[in-house]
């Protein structure tokens, strides 16, 4: 249970009483969550959620698996070698330049340079590159949230339940 | 400050400054705009907090189009010109406590998410309602969309009139 929810009267615990505090808005940011799978490719996005989470700290994150990017082929044998992007066979030119993006976002956007940008826009278009860095955000305020709260979203409100 | 990283339009502005991204993905940015539509319609952060919360994020992410910006709600609450000013150093600022401790779970949700120490969470706890807790961190992810605007050069061009951002500041 999160240490928001301890001392209330919180009927329920974990995600789902922090969602009861604020429905709409937390349902909000779960839509899009859910939404940013749709405007760029799953393997790239899930490459970047899971890059972030070994970042950030966010186990939850890291243990689960978007089934959009495992129906797109994401390997755990690329999950594994995640941490060594830059030099692993095993992650094209598209996905360097996605992760080197990712990297930088946490770090600082107010480094990021032209060439890391293009180099991204080159590779999967413009609507795609915005779509992607949205999705960085998004992943990004969920795991920051979920750490500060001491609790993990359910799959759903995290944007990673199997499509129905 | 960057120049505009995507093929689009720079003349085309939105209400607050931005560069207008209208038709690359209008679903997504009509789910991302309902996070703060959301956030602001709870309600129960007074607008003073909320404008100093806004700015603080502001000013660690430098973006312009925050910065430029003045919640005229907050504004008519008191949220002046030397009120807002106080953020950058709001430790030594004479602000309530109250307004202290969102500024600190700024510096938190920013810096260190992962350990926001039982000190924060026990002054959050005695500031404000478990809802307002929630309401703080749901508009602090909204408002940290100027992210996406930092990275793809879509911020406002000029921060007229005001400091550039200490370096120290930078959200690491």
């Amino acid at each position: 249970m999160s240490w928001l929810l301890e001392q209330g009267e919180a009927r329920e615990s974990g995600w789902a009483g922090i969602a009861a505090l604020a429905p709409r808005a937390v349902g909000a940011l779960s839509e899009v969550q859910e939404e940013v799978w749709d405007h760029a490719p799953p393997v790239l996005l899930e490459l970047a959620r899971l890059r972030m989470a070994s970042l950030l700290g966010a186990t939850w994150a890291l243990e689960a698996r978007s089934p959009r990017a495992v129906e797109a082929g994401l390997t755990e044998e690329k999950v594994a070698a995640l941490s060594s992007w830059p030099t692993s066979p095993l992650f094209d030119d598209t996905e360097r330049a996605c992760l080197d993006l990712t990297e930088q976002f946490l770090i600082d956007v107010n480094q990021i340079t032209d060439a890391q940008v293009d180099a991204v826009r080159e590779r999967i278009g413009t609507a795609a590159t915005y779509a992607f860095v949205s999705a960085l955000w998004a992943f990004e305020q969920l795991q920051r949230m979920s750490l500060v709260l001491g609790v993990a979203p359910t799959p759903d409100a995290a944007g990673l339940a199997p499509r129905t | 400050m960057p120049a505009l990283r995507l093929p689009l339009d720079a003349s085309r502005r939105t209400a607050v400054g931005s560069v207008d991204v209208s038709g690359l993905t209008p679903e997504l940015d009509r789910k991302k705009g309902r996070i703060m539509k959301e956030a602001y319609r709870l309600g129960q952060i007074d607008p003073v907090t909320g404008e100093l919360v806004r700015m603080r994020n502001a000013r660690l992410q430098d973006c312009h189009v925050c910065q430029n910006f003045r919640d005229p709600a907050a504004q008519q609450a008191g949220a002046s010109e030397a009120v807002l000013a106080l953020v950058d150093d709001y430790e030594a600022a004479d602000l309530p406590e109250r307004q202290k401790v969102a500024l600190r779970l700024v510096d938190a949700y920013l810096t260190r998410p992962d350990d926001i120490g039982d000190e924060l969470r026990a002054d959050l706890l005695r500031h404000f309602t478990p809802a307002e807790v929630v309401e703080l961190l749901v508009r602090l992810a909204s408002t940290t969309g100027n992210r996406v605007l930092r990275t793809l050069g879509l911020d406002d061009d000029a921060l007229p009139g005001r400091d550039q951002l200490a370096p120290g500041l930078r959200v690491p």
